[in-house]
């Protein structure tokens, strides 16, 4: 468990600023408390501070998960969003695609025709319910 | 028996001085002489006493019919009883007569009396043989003895409070001497010869009624009468029976006649039998019958054997003793009641009579003897007894009974009275030969037939007879009422009786020659006895030890009608105890219970109290000793506790209490101690504490050198500093993320920092809501109010000093002036005559127009006019401007911008053309110049070129006009293409 490096809190906001756009600096500064990115095991953990200190009496080797688990580094480092996250992103959601078409469009657009790109896996989450952290 | 034994006292009666003497010694005699007489005559007076008693208690039954007639009026009995008194009592006085001289003596007496019954009798002779013959003449004889006794009893029953002194008294009184002396010679001359004795047993009979009648007096009378009786009657008391039983069935309250009351009597004897059906029929009888008691006594001689016959024998009897005693109620059911113990023990005494009737009077002493181990007689004789009973009932006249209760009062006057007393005593012993075989078989089981006995051996037999009939009336009586009851005490008066028992079967044998006569007479009596003696009985028992000694005395006695008295008295003593006792003993028992449950319960209360006072007690030390929470405790068990009445309930609640106190505050200290334990001590936490955990491990558990936070102030401060500063360490690392991660998200969003501030400003913004606004109405947002006044007041001044400053013409500086020249005509005047010609349209046209038209005319009258504005530098201007130069082509303004001749190669290619259109068009104009170089007009020249080449430059030299033609054609060709695609679709989606 460790900070975020400038490298990986840039690509995870470039993800996530794709979903919440600016809204993430509401994440990052919260009212309500502070509230820190943490990595651990190739996978990024949204926590409190409150839990982050009591999670520091906890080994690397033994802590499993802390706070909510927003998504995983690639070995590519590449920053892949888990389901868990939505709880965070819903309210700042602008969406969980890429939009390729504006609304105009999407009325009378092809049934075939792609609408918005991949981005989230909602699905995700009844596929790796077990796994998801 | 106790007849038996006045049997033998009419030895006494013989000697009128005993008499009076007589008292206590006439016990002694009269059990001496009843002794030997009761072994010896028993066995065979058996026989005949039987039937003398089953004629007996016919008859009985009869008169007791006639007597429950009476009943319902007292006088009427007691007229009867007296009546029949009289020759029952002649006829004991008979029997005892005889029983002194001999049994054969006494057999011969018997056989008399049965020819004298059976004149009497006939009816009863032939069914019941002797004993109703002889029952039969005494009842004939008995009447004229209850006359005589009448007189005598009605004056003694003046007091009946002072019974024992009036007994003394009457005792002593010369009415019971001349009675008694008359009963001797009577009892004397009547053993052989029965009538005589009857009248003075009647008399002697009426007097024991009246005494009966009232106690005290009957103790006079009675004892008069057995005086009587012992002295004369002996042998008369069965007669005297008889008649007693007549009397009452024919006539009772008339006592006169005592031929017409035997007679009377053996047809009530007769009539008897069929009384004795049941009580109901016995009282109808009374009631309504009193004339008719022939065919009662028939019914009685029938159903003899019956117990319903004893019952009604029993209630006959009982009305008779009421008769006899019919004064006090209490007495006469006190003789009722004993009555059927007497029966109870009569009817094996009865049965023994029966054998021994003759003997009786020997055999009274004899039986007391041979009867008392005859005990037995409860047993079989119980049954037989009853009947017995009923028929000595049957043949014990009220009477009879009247003379048995006044030998029961002599008896027990005499016991207890003394010499006097034992002079009646030995009258009633001469008395009881006289009626022995009915007395003791009927009273042999209850002392009121020993009474009986006693008292026909006192002077006159038949008036003991008929006393004793009237005895044994009254006893039928409480025989009937307390039958049941009897029942049970029979067995207890078995026992007394069983020793009397011995005594009636010697009175049986002494009864025997009296016979039938006698045997009812002497239950009667018994019965009367006891009725009358209720009071007496209750005296009696302790008089019981008297009766004792006279037997004692007796044996030790010569006489054995003495020595028969004494037991009988004993006898009816026992026999009236036993009642007596078993009543008593039921009513102590019953107070002996109440008092049990009084103390039981006031043990309860006092345990009550106790235990509640105690309890408190007991609970109290343990409050005492314990905190409020204990005793709170304590006081609760206790309440629970308290229906528990045993101290060791409580000393287990206190020990419990204290026990759980202990425990308690134990575990209370040892949860408090171990929580003081195992809670987490401040002091010891942190460096400091670590500290402070060393210096108390060093100390050890010393309470006086405990750690306490007080020493851990300053060192905890510098933890918490320490803890600060790492917090604030974290928090600034936290910090410092958060700016790296606003300057990536910066970086990322390319947004300034300003955002978070316009959310800080959107925060406040959003804080705005709580603006007030304004409402012009209030007072208060007066303050929200511009003051308009001022500004308007300094705008109007402002207005004003504008609109003065605008009237105020501004200062001009004079410095700057201009110097107009003064020819103005003359440069007008040249231009005047071209405008003049030109002045139709001048405006109209065009300034080129003007220019042009003026152009010629200017330079034709330069000359004269020259308007311009740069006339004077026309030519100077000329010059300047309009020079034509060779410029370079991007200098030019409407040439391309040479940015757009390097954007596409087409442009290139086309500027070259423009290019060299410009190149063109720069060439006429220079050409123009060099050819027209006068007139120009704002920069251009006349058929200035550049305006022809110019739009050409603008517009597309292809774009112009063929743009349109290709469009046109173009438009066609689309059209042709766009139809020839649409048909190809069609042509494949329709496939």
């Amino acid at each position: 468990m460790r900070p975020l490096t400038e490298e990986e809190t840039s690509t995870l906001f470039q993800k996530l600023s794709k979903y919440i756009g600016e809204n993430i600096q509401l994440l990052v500064d919260r009212p309500d408390g502070t509230y820190c990115f943490r990595l651990h095991k190739d996978r990024v953990y949204y926590v409190s501070e409150k839990i982050l200190k009591l999670a520091v009496n906890i080994s690397r080797e033994k802590l499993v998960s802390l706070g909510t688990c927003f998504g995983k580094f690639t070995k590519t480092q590449k920053f892949r969003l888990h389901i868990t996250a939505l709880d965070y992103l819903a309210p700042y959601a602008k969406g969980f695609g890429v939009a390729a078409k504006s609304t105009q469009d999407c009325r009378k657009v092809d049934p075939m025709a792609i609408v918005v790109f991949h981005q989230a896996d909602i699905g995700e989450y009844v596929r790796h319910e077990d796994t998801l952290i | 028996m106790s007849k038996k034994r006045q049997g033998q006292f009419p030895a006494f009666r013989n000697c009128p001085a005993k008499r009076v003497k007589v008292g206590g010694i006439r016990c002694s005699p009269s059990k001496t002489v009843g002794h030997p007489e009761l072994t010896s005559p028993a066995p065979p007076n058996t026989a005949p006493q039987l039937d003398m008693q089953k004629a007996n208690s016919r008859p009985a039954d009869l008169p007791t019919s006639g007597f429950s007639k009476c009943k319902n009026g007292q006088k009427l009995e007691a007229g009867f009883l007296q009546t029949s008194k009289s020759p029952i009592v002649r006829s004991k006085n008979s029997m005892s007569d005889d029983d002194i001289d001999s049994e054969e003596e006494l057999k011969a007496m018997l056989a008399e009396e049965k020819k004298s019954q059976t004149t009497t009798f006939p009816k009863t002779d032939s069914t019941e043989e002797g004993s109703f013959e002889v029952v039969g003449v005494d009842f004939q004889l008995n009447p004229v003895r209850s006359g005589l006794k009448q007189k005598s009893p009605q004056a003694p029953r003046s007091g009946n409070a002072t019974r024992l002194a009036e007994d003394d008294q009457e005792y002593d009184s010369g009415d019971t001497d001349e009675i008694i002396a008359g009963g001797r010679n009577g009892g004397q001359s009547k053993d052989k010869q029965t009538i005589l004795p009857k009248d003075k047993s009647k008399q002697k009979e009426d007097l024991l009624k009246n005494r009966a009648n009232c106690p005290s007096s009957r103790h006079a009378t009675e004892m008069s009468k057995r005086k009587n009786l012992r002295g004369s009657e002996g042998g008369s008391v069965s007669r005297t029976k008889c008649i007693a039983k007549k009397l009452p069935r024919v006539s009772p309250e008339s006592e006169g006649g005592e031929s017409e009351e035997s007679l009377d009597y053996e047809s009530m004897m007769s009539n008897c039998c069929r009384l004795d059906l049941t009580l109901a029929d016995l009282e109808k009888l009374a009631n309504g019958d009193a004339e008719s008691p022939g065919g009662d006594a028939r019914r009685a001689e029938q159903a003899l054997p019956k117990r319903q016959d004893t019952g009604s024998g029993q209630k006959r009897k009982k009305a008779p003793k009421k008769g006899a005693r019919c004064i006090n109620p209490k007495d006469i059911l006190a003789s009722l009641l004993e009555g059927e113990e007497k029966i109870s023990g009569q009817n094996p005494p009865e049965e023994t009579m029966s054998k021994s009737k003759f003997q009786a009077f020997r055999g009274m002493g004899a039986l007391y003897g041979g009867e008392k181990p005859k005990k037995p007689f409860k047993h079989s004789g119980i049954t037989t007894q009853v009947k017995g009973q009923d028929s000595l009932k049957q043949e014990a006249s009220p009477g009879s009974s009247v003379g048995k209760q006044a030998f029961d009062l002599n008896t027990y006057s005499s016991d207890e009275m003394s010499p006097p007393q034992d002079g009646k005593e030995a009258n009633g012993a001469n008395s009881l030969p006289h009626c022995p075989g009915k007395l003791p078989r009927r009273q042999p089981a209850s002392g009121d037939q020993r009474g009986a006995v006693q008292s026909p051996s006192s002077s006159s037999e038949c008036e003991s007879a008929s006393l004793s009939s009237l005895s044994s009336f009254g006893a039928k009586k409480p025989l009937s009422l307390n039958a049941k009851t009897c029942r049970t005490d029979l067995g207890s008066d078995d026992g007394l009786g069983t020793t009397e028992l011995g005594d009636p079967k010697g009175e049986g044998s002494d009864s025997i020659p009296l016979g039938p006569s006698a045997g009812p007479e002497p239950e009667r009596e018994p019965a009367v006895l006891k009725t009358q003696f209720k009071k007496p009985l209750q005296l009696s028992v302790g008089r019981d030890g008297a009766p004792s000694r006279v037997q004692g005395k007796g044996p030790e006695g010569s006489q054995a009608r003495e020595t028969e008295c004494p037991p009988s008295p004993v006898a009816l003593a026992d026999a009236i105890s036993p009642p007596r006792n078993s009543q008593d003993n039921q009513k102590r028992l019953a107070a002996l219970e109440e008092r049990r449950r009084e103390r039981e319960l006031q043990k309860q209360l006092v345990h009550r109290a106790l235990s509640s006072l105690d309890s408190h007690p007991a609970n109290k030390p343990s409050h005492i000793l314990f905190g409020s929470d204990s005793e709170d405790e304590t006081e609760e068990k206790d309440g629970g506790d308290k229906p528990l009445p045993g101290g060791g309930v409580r000393r287990d609640l206190a020990s419990k209490t204290s026990g759980k106190l202990f425990e308690s505050s134990e575990d209370e200290e040892q949860e408090t101690d171990d929580e003081a334990r195992f809670q987490i001590k401040p002091q010891f936490e942190g460096k400091a504490g670590k500290k402070l955990m060393s210096l108390q491990s060093h100390f050890g558990a010393d309470d006086r050198f405990r750690m306490d936070a007080r020493f851990l102030e300053s060192e905890s401060e510098e933890e918490e500093e320490e803890i600060k500063e790492a917090e604030t360490a974290e928090e600034e690392e936290l910090i410092a993320e958060k700016k790296k991660n606003m300057e990536v998200i910066k970086n990322i969003l390319h947004v300034s920092h300003r955002a978070p501030k316009l959310s800080k400003e959107e925060t406040a913004a959003k804080q705005f809501r709580n603006i007030v606004r304004y409402d012009p109405t209030r007072l208060d947002h007066a303050t929200f109010e511009r003051k308009v006044d001022p500004e308007e007041k300094e705008s109007k001044a402002k207005r004003r000093r504008k609109r003065e400053e605008a009237e105020t013409l501004p200062e001009v500086s004079r410095d700057l002036y201009h110097s107009i020249a003064a020819d103005l005509k003359e440069r007008f005047r040249a231009t005047t005559p071209a405008l003049g010609t030109g002045a139709a349209g001048p405006w109209n046209e065009t300034p080129e127009e003007t220019e042009t038209a003026t152009a010629p005319g200017a330079p034709e009258g330069l000359g004269e006019f020259t308007f311009s504005f740069f006339g004077p530098d026309v030519s100077e201007v000329k010059q300047e401007p309009y020079k034509t130069e060779a410029r370079p082509p991007g200098r030019m303004a409407w040439q391309r911008d040479p940015r757009f001749q390097d954007s596409s190669s087409e442009e290139d290619e086309e500027e070259p053309a423009p290019a060299d259109g410009s190149r063109e068009v720069a060439r006429p104009e220079e050409a123009q110049p060099s050819e027209k170089p006068a007139r120009r007009f704002f920069f251009f020249s006349e058929n200035d070129e550049r305006l022809r080449v110019g739009p050409g430059s603008f517009w597309q030299a292809s774009g112009s006009q063929p743009s349109s033609e290709d469009w046109e054609s173009r438009t066609v060709a689309l059209l042709q293409d766009c139809r020839k695609k649409h048909k190809a679709a069609r042509r494949k989606a329709k496939p």
